[in-house]
């Protein structure tokens, strides 16, 4: 009961986020939009999934985990950050999607073979690394909805936060190689 | 793990995992292809021009009115080269960067070259940007007789955006982001090039100085 209490709060993170002066104060620029709001999400989806007693189908996790990681890059498309700003359902839509990436990543990532999950953990971390870079360095405006310094910001921010994921993937490899109790 | 359906490891479940995950990517793919014309556009900018189709393409009759007053066709600028390109007044970024760069450009041409060459100057805010804010600019620009500052005809800049394949999106606060790329027409009336901003007017006049 205490967890379907606190699922349920969780649960309120897309809604509140879409309250417009919420979105207002993400929307205002690029690295709270793309970055804080995205985080934001995809940590609410992962603690939603941590309290949701939900059964997991483990030979679906591959195709779950690739559901997850296209939904992410979608929203990383200049073209579709720019799609938020512009149409308040296709925010709705990224807010929800980025919800249920956090949420489909925290249930059937741990279901992959530790092999897998290093190998995802590190591309996914680089690739996150190498928006950043991309976004920092372009000298020429990607999204249209902000400015070029607000995309050099988002770029430079998110640069330690692919090191940062990609330090603690390296940190986890043992822990995930080390086969667990169950034999997985 | 308790709720955990267990695996199993007959071939039929397999091969249905392995076909959701197939699904999954080409779905997923192909809606990331779709989104970005074929991963060939990747920002609204280069989706618009890009959808517009490729080059040369014949370029649309628009219709619009000028600093003067007078409503004109684009196809009675045929027979010289036409550099279009829209802005707008209130712009603090790129739109004075892009002017300036015209202007430079077009007073660093020889006559004779000036006269095969006009700038079409399209205004994205028909509201503030009134003919006689538009002849104010024009007049601070140099007044050059073959650089047109224009609205469109009918106020409504939609046929020039998409017809061209320029992404205009209108801020809450008043600022208008839009595409600053140039489109040069050639006599014909066909686009036959399309030229980045980023060019430096240097650049902009030696790309150009090859058509005129």
């Amino acid at each position: 009961m205490k967890n379907i209490c606190k699922l349920l709060i969780i649960a309120l993170l897309p809604a509140l986020l879409l309250l417009p002066r919420v979105d207002a104060v993400f929307s205002a620029t690029m690295p709270r939009k793309a970055l804080a709001e995205s985080l934001l999400l995809l940590l609410g989806g992962w603690a939603a999934s941590r309290l949701c007693p939900w059964r997991r189908w483990a030979r679906q996790a591959p195709a779950a985990v690739a559901a997850a990681t296209l939904l992410f890059l979608f929203w990383m498309i200049p073209r579709s950050i720019d799609f938020t700003q512009a149409y308040p359902s296709a925010n709705a839509l990224f807010v929800i999607s980025l919800f249920a990436t956090g949420l489909l990543l925290s249930h059937y990532l741990p279901l992959l073979p530790g092999v897998a999950r290093v190998a995802y953990a590190l591309y996914f971390s680089s690739m996150i690394v190498a928006l950043g870079l991309l976004y920092a360095c372009q000298s020429t405006l990607l999204c249209s909805a902000y400015t070029l310094e607000d995309q050099h910001a988002f770029g430079w921010m998110l640069v330690p936060v692919g090191l940062a994921a990609y330090l603690f993937a390296l940190v986890s490899v043992p822990r995930w190689l080390v086969p667990s109790a169950n034999g997985r | 793990m308790p709720g955990n359906r267990q695996p199993t490891t007959t071939l039929p479940t397999r091969f249905i995992a392995l076909l959701v995950c197939l699904l999954v990517l080409g779905c997923g793919g192909g809606v990331v292809y779709a989104w970005t014309w074929g991963f060939s556009a990747f920002t609204s900018y280069s989706y618009a021009l890009n959808k517009a189709g490729p080059l040369p393409r014949l370029a649309p009759d628009i219709s619009f009115v000028d600093q003067f007053g007078s409503e004109r066709q684009l196809a009675s600028l045929r027979g010289r080269h036409v550099l279009l390109h829209v802005f707008y007044g209130s712009c603090l970024t790129i739109c004075p960067i892009v002017i300036e760069q015209l202007r430079e450009l077009y007073s660093g041409l020889s006559a004779a070259q000036r006269s095969r060459l006009a700038i079409l100057s399209i205004s994205v805010d028909s509201l503030r940007d009134t003919t006689e804010r538009l002849h104010n600019l024009w007049r601070e620009e140099g007044a050059f007789a073959g650089w047109i500052m224009a609205q469109p005809a009918d106020g409504s800049i939609d046929q020039v955006t998409r017809e061209f394949g320029i992404w205009v999106f209108a801020k809450n606060d008043g600022t208008i982001n839009h595409s600053a790329d140039l489109f040069l027409i050639d006599p014909a009336g066909r686009i036959v090039r399309v030229i980045s901003p980023q060019a430096n007017s240097d650049r902009m006049r030696s790309d150009l100085e090859k058509y005129l």
